[in-house]
C-alpha cells in the first residue's frame, strides 16, 4: 500500500516537472501579455484569448494592435509562418527517422551479429563523428552540400541529420541486438534461415520498444535541430520550425503570447507522433516482454 | 516548306531561351527582419525592371554573420547582400564585396544626402561601398511617466543618471536601470561606446591607439560608472535581449535603459502594457553624443566581375537605398526603423507615422551629435575577444583596469598583425 | 550469453548505406579539420602559412578556453548522471501500472520535441527576475517580498541552466532506459524477491547490472551532450553572469566565425574531439561493461 502512494507520488512530482513548463507555454499564449507582464503578478484578471493562434492562422490582426485612428501597431508577420514551419521539421523528421530504423538497425545486426575484420574501425567511424564540436563540423559540411548542389534543399537536413543521430542509433540497437539472446536466432539458423531472415523474422520483432526508442531519437533530434537547419537552408521551402523559433525570440515585433502559441503549435506533431506511437509500445512492451 | 516549319520551330523555342537570357538573376542574401516587406519590395523592383529577377536568401539576424562567412568561403553565389557597419571593413579586406564607387561614381551624388556617421559606416579605404537599408542611433530610453510621478527631472548627465536611480530606488522601484547585458551580442559594446560619445569621449584616438585603459578618459570613467550601478549601488537589473528589456520594461519595475532607437517603438507599440510612457533624451554626459551606426546593400566582388550582374546590382541597390529613398522611407513609416537619407528628417510623412512614438526633432537633435564607431579590418574580433571582459567588469569579476589593460594589449596585437 | 562467431566477409550490405554516410560528412570533415589546424587561417588576410602547432599554442594559454573548459566539464559532469538518475526512475516508474499511464508517458515525451533555444526562452520565464513565473508563485504565496534575482548570480545561474538542460535531456534517456528495462528478465526479480531483497535491494542487484549497458550509453550520450550544449544555456543566459555560463561550445565558434580565425578554430575542435574521446574511453575501461564491440 505504501509503495502504491510512494509511486502516485513519484509519478505526479515527475509529472509537474515535466508538464507544468509546457502548461506555462499554453497559459503563455492565452493569457494577455499586459496581465504576463503586470507587476505585482495578476495573471488571472483578464479574459484569455485565442487572437494570437487567430493571427497564426488567419492573418487577423489581435484587436491589441489597433491605435487610435487608421494606423496600427507593428506586428510581425514572420510568426504565420509556424504551420508551414511544422510541415517542414515534420517530414524531414520523419525521413530521418526512417533512415534510422531502416539502415541503423542493418548495421547494428551486422555489429551484433558478425565477425569481420575493420569491424572497430568501422564503428569508431561511425561514432567519431560526434566527436568534433558542430563549429569544426560547420565549414565542412557547407562544403560538401554545396559540393552536392544540395544547399537549400530538405535532402541536406535529411543527410546531415542522419549522420548526426546514427551513431547513437547504432550504438543503442547493437547492444540491443546483442542482449537477445543468441539461441533464439540459432533455433532459427537451424530452421535453414539466413542472417538476413533472421533479421527480419525474428531480431526486429523482439527490438520492437527499442526500435521504436530509436526512431523517436532520431525525429526528435532531427525535429529540434537549429544549427544545420539553419546555415544549410535560405528560404521558406526550408525554414525548418526551430529556426523560425529562434528568429521570432529575437524578433522585436512579437509579443510574449504570441511567440508562446508558436511554442505551443511546436508541441502538436510530436504529440500526434507521440500518441500514435505509444500505443504501439505499450503492446510491443507487453508482449516481448513476456517473452523471455 | 518543311524546312520553312523547321525554322520556325526553332525560332519559337529559342525565343524564350533568349529572353531568358537576357533575364539577369540576382542572388540577394537578407537576414529575415520583415521578410514580408523585403518581397513585397522586390515585386514592385521586379514590375519596373522586367529584365531583373531577384532571389531572397534569407537567414535569422543572430547567425547572419556566420552564416555569409560560410556563403563566401563556399563562394555560394551571390550578388548583393545586407551588410553592417562592423563586417564591412572584414568583408572588403578579404575580398569579398565590392567598392560601388569603382564601378559607378554616380554613387557620389548621395554622399551629401547621407547623415555623416552612416556615411563614414559606409565607407572603407576612401570609398563607398553602399547605400543605406536603415541607420539608427543607441539612445537613452526612459519611462517619462515614472519619473513624472515622482517628480524627477529628466537626467543630463551619468551622475544625474545615479542620483534618480537611487531616488527611485529609495521609493521602491528595485533596479531603476534594465540594462541590455549580453557578451554574445554586438551590440553590447556597441551601447557602452554610445555611453562613452555621450561623455565627449572616444575609444581609440586619431592613430588609432587605445585611449580607454587610461583611468583619466572618459571611457574608462563610464564603464566603471556601470560596475559601480551593479555592484556598489545595485540598480541594474540584467536583460538578455533587447526584446526581453522591452517586456521587462514593460512592467514598469524599470525606469532607465539604453538601447537601438527603434526600440522605443518596440516598447511604445500598441499591444504593450505601458505603450505610451517610453521616450527618448540625449545621451547623458557633457556632450550628449552617441553612437549612429549603417546597414546597408552591398554588392559582392563576384558580382562585379560580371557586366550584367553588376549592372543589374547597381539598379537594384540604387533603387532600394537611393532614387527618391521610397523604400527607406516605407521602413520608418511602416516599422519604424531609422534611416540615414537627411531628406527623410523632414519628411511631413515620416514624422507623422513616427509621432506615435517619438518626437523627430529629438531624433533629429541627437543625431546631428552621433558619431559612427571605429571600424577597422579587425574591429569584429576585437569586440568578440572584448565583450567577454566587458561583462566580467560590468558584473564585478574583474577590475576595470584589468579589463581595460587586456582589451589594450590585445588591440595593439591585432593593429600589429593587421593594420597597414 | 555470446558464442563463437565464424569470420565473415566485410558486409558491405549490411553497412553500406550508412559507410557511405560515414565516409562523405565524417572523414572529410576530420580530414578538413586536422590540416587546417596546422595553418594560419586568417580570413582577412590572403595567405595562409604552415605554422605546425602554434595554432594548439594559442589554445592552451587562453584563458577563455580553460574557464568555458571547466566550466563546461562541470556542466557535463553534474547534468549527465542527474539526468540518468532521473530518468532510470522514470523508466522504472512508467513500467509500473498506475491510473493514467499512458498519458504521462506521452506527456513526458513533450520536452524532448522543444528545440534548444525555445526551451531556454521557456525557462528564462520561469527564472526571469522581472516577469518569471517562479518570481510570481512566490510572491503570490507570500513566501518572497522582492522578486529573487535567479539569473543574475553565478551560482544560481549555472543551477538554472542545469535544471533547464536537464528538463531537456530526461524524455530520451526515460526512453532508452524504458526499453531496457523491458528486457530484463522478471524471473531475476522474483528470485530476488524470494530471497527477500527489498525494492531498494533489487534495485542494486539486478535492475542496474541488467541494465549496465544501456546505463553507461545513456551515460556517455548525456556527457557528450553536455560537453557540446549551447542552445539551452545561452537562450537562457547569454553566457552570463560574467562569463558564469559560458562554454566550450560557444568559445569554439566564436574563434572561427567572429575571431575568424580558422586555423585555431580548427584546432580547438581537433583537441575537443581527443577530450570527449579520453572522457569516453575512460569511463569504458573503469567501469565493466558488456558492450564489447571489438572481440
Amino acid at each position: 500500500m505504501g509503495k502504491k502512494i510512494f509511486v502516485y507520488i513519484a509519478a505526479f512530482a515527475l509529472l509537474a516537472f515535466t508538464v507544468v513548463p509546457l502548461l506555462l507555454v499554453l497559459l503563455g499564449s492565452i493569457i494577455p501579455d499586459a496581465s504576463i507582464l503586470s507587476f505585482p503578478p495578476r495573471w488571472f484578471t483578464r479574459k484569455p484569448t485565442l487572437a494570437y493562434y487567430d493571427y497564426v492562422f488567419t492573418g487577423k490582426i489581435p484587436t491589441a494592435y489597433e491605435l487610435r485612428g487608421a494606423e496600427r501597431g507593428m506586428i510581425t508577420e514572420e510568426v504565420r509562418q509556424v504551420p508551414r514551419g511544422m510541415g517542414v521539421s515534420a517530414s524531414v523528421a520523419v525521413m530521418v527517422m526512417a533512415v534510422n530504423m531502416v539502415f541503423g538497425s542493418m548495421a547494428a545486426y551486422s555489429f551484433a551479429r558478425l565477425r569481420f575484420r575493420g569491424k572497430a574501425m568501422t564503428f569508431s567511424g561511425i561514432v567519431m563523428c560526434r566527436l568534433l564540436p558542430a563549429a569544426a563540423l560547420a565549414v565542412p559540411f557547407y562544403l560538401i552540400v554545396q559540393a552536392l548542389g544540395l544547399l537549400d534543399t530538405k535532402l541536406a537536413l535529411v543527410l546531415v541529420h542522419s549522420i548526426l543521430t546514427l551513431p547513437f542509433t547504432v550504438l543503442i540497437l547493437t547492444v540491443f541486438f546483442r542482449s537477445i539472446p543468441v539461441e533464439i536466432e540459432e533455433a532459427a539458423k537451424i530452421d535453414g534461415a539466413n542472417p538476413w531472415r533472421t533479421f527480419w523474422r525474428i531480431t526486429l520483432p523482439l527490438s520492437a520498444s527499442s526500435m521504436v526508442a530509436v526512431g523517436l531519437f532520431a525525429f526528435m533530434l532531427s525535429y529540434s535541430e537549429f544549427l544545420y537547419s539553419n546555415i544549410l537552408g535560405g528560404s521558406e521551402k526550408t525554414r525548418t520550425l526551430p529556426v523560425i523559433m529562434a528568429a521570432l525570440s529575437t524578433n522585436t515585433d512579437v509579443a510574449w503570447g504570441m511567440f508562446m502559441s508558436g511554442v505551443f503549435l511546436t508541441l502538436i506533431p510530436t504529440l500526434v507522433l507521440v500518441i500514435l506511437v505509444w500505443n504501439f509500445v505499450v503492446e510491443g512492451i507487453i508482449f516481448g516482454g513476456s517473452k523471455f | 516548306m518543311k524546312r520553312f516549319v523547321w525554322i520556325l520551330v526553332l525560332a519559337i523555342l529559342l525565343i524564350p531561351a533568349l529572353a531568358f537570357a537576357q533575364k539577369v538573376t540576382l542572388e540577394f542574401v537578407v537576414w529575415n527582419y520583415s521578410l514580408e516587406t523585403i518581397q513585397d519590395n522586390i515585386a514592385q523592383f521586379q514590375k519596373s525592371n522586367p529584365d531583373i529577377k531577384v532571389n531572397v536568401k534569407d537567414y535569422t539576424w543572430p547567425t547572419y554573420h556566420d552564416t555569409m562567412v560560410l556563403r563566401f568561403k563556399g563562394k555560394t553565389k551571390t550578388d548583393i547582400m545586407y551588410n553592417g557597419e562592423d563586417w564591412l571593413p572584414e568583408f572588403a579586406a578579404a575580398g569579398w564585396v565590392a567598392a560601388l564607387e569603382d564601378y559607378f561614381p554616380e554613387v557620389r551624388k548621395y554622399k551629401e544626402k547621407t547623415a555623416p556617421y552612416a556615411l563614414a559606416d559606409m565607407t572603407y579605404n576612401g570609398k563607398l561601398y553602399g547605400l543605406s537599408y536603415y541607420a539608427d542611433l543607441i539612445t537613452f530610453q526612459y519611462n517619462k511617466k515614472i519619473l513624472k510621478d515622482k517628480g524627477i527631472t529628466a537626467p543630463n548627465t551619468w551622475d544625474d543618471v545615479l542620483n534618480a536611480s537611487l531616488k527611485l530606488k529609495a521609493g521602491g522601484l528595485e533596479f531603476p536601470i534594465c540594462y541590455e547585458y549580453n557578451e554574445t551580442l554586438p551590440n553590447f559594446l556597441q551601447a557602452y561606446i554610445s555611453q562613452v560619445y555621450g561623455r565627449g569621449g572616444t575609444m581609440f584616438d586619431a592613430k588609432l591607439a587605445p585611449q580607454f585603459n587610461n583611468p583619466n578618459s572618459e571611457a574608462f570613467k563610464q564603464m566603471q560608472w556601470l560596475q559601480d550601478a551593479v555592484v556598489k549601488h545595485k540598480i541594474v537589473a540584467y536583460g538578455s535581449h533587447e526584446t526581453k528589456v522591452d517586456l521587462a520594461m514593460n512592467t514598469g519595475q524599470h525606469a532607465f535603459t539604453v538601447m537601438y532607437n527603434y526600440m522605443l517603438a518596440a516598447m511604445n507599440n500598441a499591444d504593450k502594457p505601458l505603450s505610451g510612457d517610453f521616450d527618448m533624451i540625449p545621451m547623458p554626459g557633457a556632450k550628449h553624443g552617441c553612437l549612429g551606426f549603417a546597414k546597408f546593400y552591398c554588392m559582392t566582388t563576384q558580382a562585379a566581375k560580371d557586366p550584367a550582374r553588376r549592372n543589374a546590382a547597381w539598379k537594384f541597390i540604387e533603387a532600394f537605398g537611393g532614387g527618391d529613398y521610397n523604400v527607406a522611407k516605407r521602413w520608418a513609416v511602416e516599422k519604424g526603423l531609422g534611416f540615414a537619407a537627411l531628406p527623410l528628417m523632414d519628411d511631413p510623412d515620416v514624422k507623422k507615422a513616427w509621432a506615435n512614438w517619438i518626437d523627430m526633432d529629438k531624433f533629429k537633435a541627437q543625431a546631428k551629435l552621433a558619431f559612427n564607431g571605429t571600424q577597422t579590418e579587425w574591429m569584429g574580433m576585437w569586440s568578440g575577444f572584448f565583450r567577454p571582459l566587458m561583462a566580467k567588469a560590468i558584473n564585478g569579476d574583474s577590475t576595470v583596469k584589468e579589463v581595460m589593460d587586456q582589451g589594450a594589449l590585445k588591440w595593439s596585437e591585432y593593429k600589429e598583425l593587421l593594420g597597414k | 550469453m555470446s558464442s563463437k562467431l565464424e569470420l565473415t566477409r566485410y558486409p558491405l550490405q549490411w553497412l553500406f548505406p550508412v559507410l557511405i554516410l560515414v565516409i562523405v560528412f565524417t572523414i572529410y570533415p576530420f580530414a578538413y579539420a586536422i590540416y587546417n589546424s596546422f595553418f594560419q587561417i586568417l580570413l582577412v588576410l590572403p595567405t595562409t602559412p604552415f605554422i605546425g602547432l602554434k595554432n594548439y599554442m594559442r589554445v592552451v594559454v587562453s584563458p577563455y578556453f580553460w574557464e568555458s573548459l571547466v566550466n563546461t566539464l562541470i556542466f557535463a559532469a553534474v547534468t549527465a548522471p542527474v539526468t540518468v538518475i532521473i530518468s532510470l526512475g522514470v523508466a522504472r516508474l512508467l513500467l509500473t501500472k498506475f491510473v493514467g499511464r499512458g498519458a504521462v508517458r506521452a506527456l513526458v515525451l513533450l520536452p524532448w520535441a522543444i528545440p534548444g533555444s525555445v526551451a531556454g526562452i521557456l525557462w528564462l520565464w520561469i527564472f526571469h527576475g522581472q516577469f518569471g513565473v517562479l518570481n510570481a508563485l512566490l510572491y503570490s504565496l507570500g513566501i518572497i517580498r522582492t522578486y529573487i534575482q535567479f539569473l543574475k548570480d553565478p551560482l544560481l545561474a549555472k543551477i538554472c541552466v542545469m535544471i533547464a538542460h536537464v528538463w531537456t535531456q530526461v524524455p530520451f534517456a526515460s526512453v532508452l532506459l524504458m526499453a531496457a528495462l523491458t528486457t530484463i528478465n522478471k524471473e531475476l526479480y522474483e528470485a530476488a524477491e524470494v530471497d527477500g531483497a527489498g525494492s531498494f535491494r533489487r534495485l542494486i542487484s539486478v535492475t542496474i547490472p541488467s541494465a549496465a549497458g544501456m546505463l553507461i550509453i545513456a551515460l556517455i550520450y548525456e556527457l557528450i551532450i553536455g560537453i557540446t550544449a549551447y542552445d539551452v544555456v545561452y537562450s537562457l543566459t547569454g553566457g552570463g553572469p560574467g562569463g558564469a555560463t559560458t562554454l566550450l561550445s560557444y568559445y569554439i565558434w566564436k574563434e572561427s566565425f567572429t575571431q575568424l580565425n580558422f586555423g585555431t578554430g580548427s584546432a580547438l575542435g581537433v583537441l575537443v574531439a581527443l577530450l570527449t574521446l579520453a572522457l569516453i574511453t575512460t569511463i569504458l575501461k573503469v567501469i565493466p561493461n558488456q558492450i564489447m564491440v571489438k572481440e
